[in-house]
């Protein structure tokens, strides 16, 4: 299984990867729920898919053959999303199909490769569950305070408290900031108990 | 071979996936174009605080192709009605005849379940003066009205605006009430009364629009109007259970109607709603006999005459001029401006003289004033008559609503010297 | 078009409208690099060559192929940029992997590039091109900055312990974003 180390500290690279995804996904607790169905599905169906045909493809063939089975998947689950949700995916908008360009599906496909099957469903839930709970947090925090509604329903008594660039980029990078900075600060306390 | 390889591996996941996609289309399709139709309504939501979303086949009236929607009667100015899709009402689509500007204005307003407006909002707002401006309150007074509108008025300054505004609402919720799309709401007495004046008392009104201020009432009258131009006033009164329409004119005469429009007969009511008016209305005889002294000099004679019509004309008199006998009318009709327009008949109900105080206001917006020879198109009236009197008679190109005017006071000195002859007050 | 149209697109790709920085397209490989700010360059350029490329491809397949099938467009673009991206790499392999120590195929094949290709569609095709090309030097920026960023200004000892590394990235990138927001137009 790709180190993950959840329990030492944050997994850095892996969130350094995936903050794209959290941060575009996190204005709405809708388009964060989506969006890590998606990153679920897609990391789990991927990784399950290449770890089963990665014996068949030629080496040279690998990474074109990783990213357009990532894309097919990523094309599968946007028409459902589109389908069933479409409230959500036109909040997503483009960054739905993008998703077949991400980096931590790269990166966790890249490993599904040479692991087996198990492993790799593995890698992936695990993968998949951590940026979906880094999203819906900063979704919580950030929709509440930045909208003043909670799944799109107005909250009344926020309505004048409400800041409303925390709905914006500006809010991604920050709230996420200061969410990986409490994480850091948590797991550092940990790591110096555990020495 | 490994290229080869490569290439067929490509391929056949590139297959795979195309035919999955392919499939899963048939199914996802339909759904997806639904959703974007939908999506393509969501701002009628805007007027619908209450409904959710407009499905695929929410319309259900076009202008541009009516015989396809199966409804029938519906007003032109009604463009486009859609059905909300969880029954939550309808939003209309509707456009605005007679506005100042010519150009007609759009709106979208919503209707409840229950017959009652939800929302409205102007989408495109064509005349000079914005109504929304004038009155942050006109729009949000249409929220809560059934199709009788019975609160809602218009707006002083931006008279044609509102006006434009509510028939064009008013005329939809009759096409939805006529349809059975909604239910019809039930109009007061007093608002039966109020409509009635246009009507009965056209010189008050403009293109069928009452021109008029509400005013104090007092006594036996639930409501007062004053014609804006000085023409009379109406007053809803209330006698026992039921409610009548006087309209005063500014003679001093006064004819009384019950909620169905049949003229009535009630001496008490008839006096009192004279004497209120007679304590406001102004006094135009000094005005017109001024005028009279300058359009003929040797005017004598002057009798004034008082008249049960109810048209633009507030002051009336016969008079001699070298032994023959004349009339003049005054009249207060509106064209771009209030205007101030003197009719002189002969004997034989023949234009004599036609003479306005000011023809044309605006220069900068009507070059006409310098085109127009003034003299000339005052004396072009001269001899016609009633039966006589063109469809086209005086028309300017480019000052159409000064040129209606001087049409508008000519006709109605024509009705008031009839009224004469017939042996009328 | 005008050169003022031009002008203003390029200047909005580059700034307010910089695909990694204000869109969150592409900004996981913009932070996440570490190298020289000249191979960033190098690494940038490329891709922005990769983007005008792409847009030259996939706007005129979207528009006469992919009208009645919608649902392949995500796929059909994938295929072109992986072609550009390989056809690239074998005419410039040496100085985007040697010297720029990076796997130009990984590096190029992101959120920014595919991201662009599909809103590409939206737009006439000199647009889209131009467009193209100012976003393809707003990466190029972002990914300079962030190496200049990194080799100049951040002092980790200055920085609290908890925030450092990806913490003090992200609020860095908010600033700028911030700072491109007001420049919109």
């Amino acid at each position: 299984m790709r180190k993950m180390n959840l329990h030492e500290g944050i997994p850095a690279r892996l969130v350094l990867m995936g903050c794209a995804l959290v941060m575009l996904a996190s204005a709405d607790l809708r388009s964060a729920a989506l969006m890590s169905g998606m990153v679920l599905l897609t990391t789990l169906l991927s990784s399950v898919t290449l770890s089963a045909i990665s014996k068949f493809i030629p080496k040279g063939a690998r990474l074109p053959a990783g990213v357009l089975v990532i894309t097919g998947f990523v094309s599968l689950l946007d028409m459902l999303a589109q389908a069933f949700f479409p409230v959500s995916a036109n909040m997503l908008g483009v960054h739905l199909a993008a998703l077949a360009a991400s980096p931590v599906l790269f990166w966790v496909g890249e490993g599904a490769e040479d692991q087996g099957e198990a492993l790799a469903v593995r890698t992936a839930l695990t993968t998949a569950l951590f940026l979906a709970a880094a999203t819906m947090v900063c979704a919580l925090i950030r929709e509440p305070l930045g909208c003043a509604t909670i799944w799109g329903h107005p909250i009344g008594f926020l309505e004048n408290v409400k800041i409303p660039i925390l709905a914006d980029t500006f809010g991604g990078y920050l709230v996420l900031a200061v969410v990986v900075a409490i994480l850091n600060a948590v797991t550092a306390g940990k790591k110096e108990a555990a020495k | 071979m490994d290229f080869v390889k490569s290439a067929l591996s490509l391929i056949l996941v590139v297959a795979v996936f195309t035919g999955a996609m392919f499939g899963l289309n048939f199914y996802t399709g339909p759904l997806v174009e639904a959703n974007q139709a939908g999506n393509a309504l969501a701002p009628l939501l805007a007027v619908m605080p209450e409904g959710s979303a407009f499905g695929a086949d929410a319309l259900v009236y076009d202008a541009s192709d009516a015989a396809a929607s199966g409804l029938t009667d519906v007003a032109a100015t009604v463009l486009k009605i859609y059905r909300e899709a969880n029954g939550a009402g309808y939003a209309v689509q509707c456009s605005t005849e007679g506005n100042y500007s010519g150009e007609p204005m759009s709106l979208t307003f919503g209707v409840d379940a229950e017959g009652k407006i939800c929302g409205i909002q102007v989408d495109t707002y064509t005349d000079s003066i914005d109504v929304r401006t004038k009155d942050a309150d006109f729009l949000p007074s249409f929220v809560g009205q059934d199709s009788t509108l019975a609160d809602v008025g218009l707006v002083a300054g931006c008279t044609f605006s509102s006006s434009s505004i509510r028939n064009s609402v008013l005329a939809a919720m009759e096409s939805l009430t006529a349809n059975g799309l909604v239910s019809a709401g039930v109009k007061t007495p007093a608002q039966l009364l109020t409509e009635l004046i246009p009507t009965v008392a056209p010189g008050m009104a403009q293109e069928g629009n009452l021109k008029a201020t509400a005013i104090d009432a007092s006594g036996s009258a639930e409501q007062a109007f004053q014609a804006d131009n000085g023409t009379g006033f109406a007053y809803i009164l209330k006698d026992g259970d039921n409610e009548y329409l006087a309209v005063v004119n500014a003679m001093g005469m006064c004819a009384l109607y019950d909620v169905d429009g049949n003229a009535v007969s009630n001496d008490a009511l008839a006096r009192e709603a004279a004497a209120m008016a007679a304590g406001t209305q102004k006094d135009f005889t000094s005005a017109a006999e001024t005028k009279l002294s300058r359009m003929y000099e040797n005017a004598a004679d002057v009798t004034p005459l008082t008249l049960d019509t109810f048209g633009t004309v507030v002051y009336a008199a016969s008079f001699t001029n070298e032994g023959e006998t004349y009339y003049l009318f005054y009249s207060r009709s509106v064209g771009f401006d209030q205007m101030d327009v003197y009719v002189v008949l002969d004997a034989n109900g023949a234009i004599a003289k036609v003479d306005a105080k000011q023809l044309f206001f605006e220069t900068d917006y009507f070059p006409v004033d310098d085109t127009v020879d003034q003299p000339a198109y005052k004396a072009g009236f001269n001899g016609m008559t009633a039966d006589s009197f063109p469809a086209d008679a005086g028309v300017i190109a480019g000052a159409t609503m000064t040129s209606n005017a001087v049409r508008l006071a000519i006709s109605d000195a024509f009705a008031a010297f009839g009224q004469i002859q017939n042996g009328g007050k | 078009m005008s050169a003022n149209v031009i002008f203003g697109i390029l200047l909005a790709g580059i700034l307010s409208n910089n695909y990694a920085l204000v869109h969150f397209l592409g900004t996981g490989t913009v932070l996440d690099n570490r190298r020289p700010w000249k191979a960033s360059l190098i690494l940038g350029l490329g891709t922005t060559v990769v983007m005008v490329l792409s847009t030259l491809l996939t706007w005129p397949l979207d528009h006469y192929l992919l009208s009645q099938a919608a649902y392949l467009q995500t796929m059909a673009f994938m295929i072109v940029v992986i072609f550009v991206v390989a056809l690239l790499n074998l005419l410039a392999g040496k100085l985007l992997n040697g010297f720029c120590k990076a796997d130009f195929m990984k590096f190029a094949i992101n959120g920014a590039v595919l991201g662009l290709c599909i809103r590409n569609t939206e737009l006439e095709f000199g647009e889209a091109v131009i467009t193209a090309l100012g976003v393809g030097l707003g990466f190029t920026l972002a990914l300079v900055l962030y190496s200049r960023l990194r080799e100049q200004v951040w002092d980790e000892d200055a920085v609290p312990a908890a925030f450092r590394g990806l913490p003090i990235s992200l609020l860095t990138a908010a600033m700028i974003a911030l700072a491109l927001l007001a420049l919109k137009f």
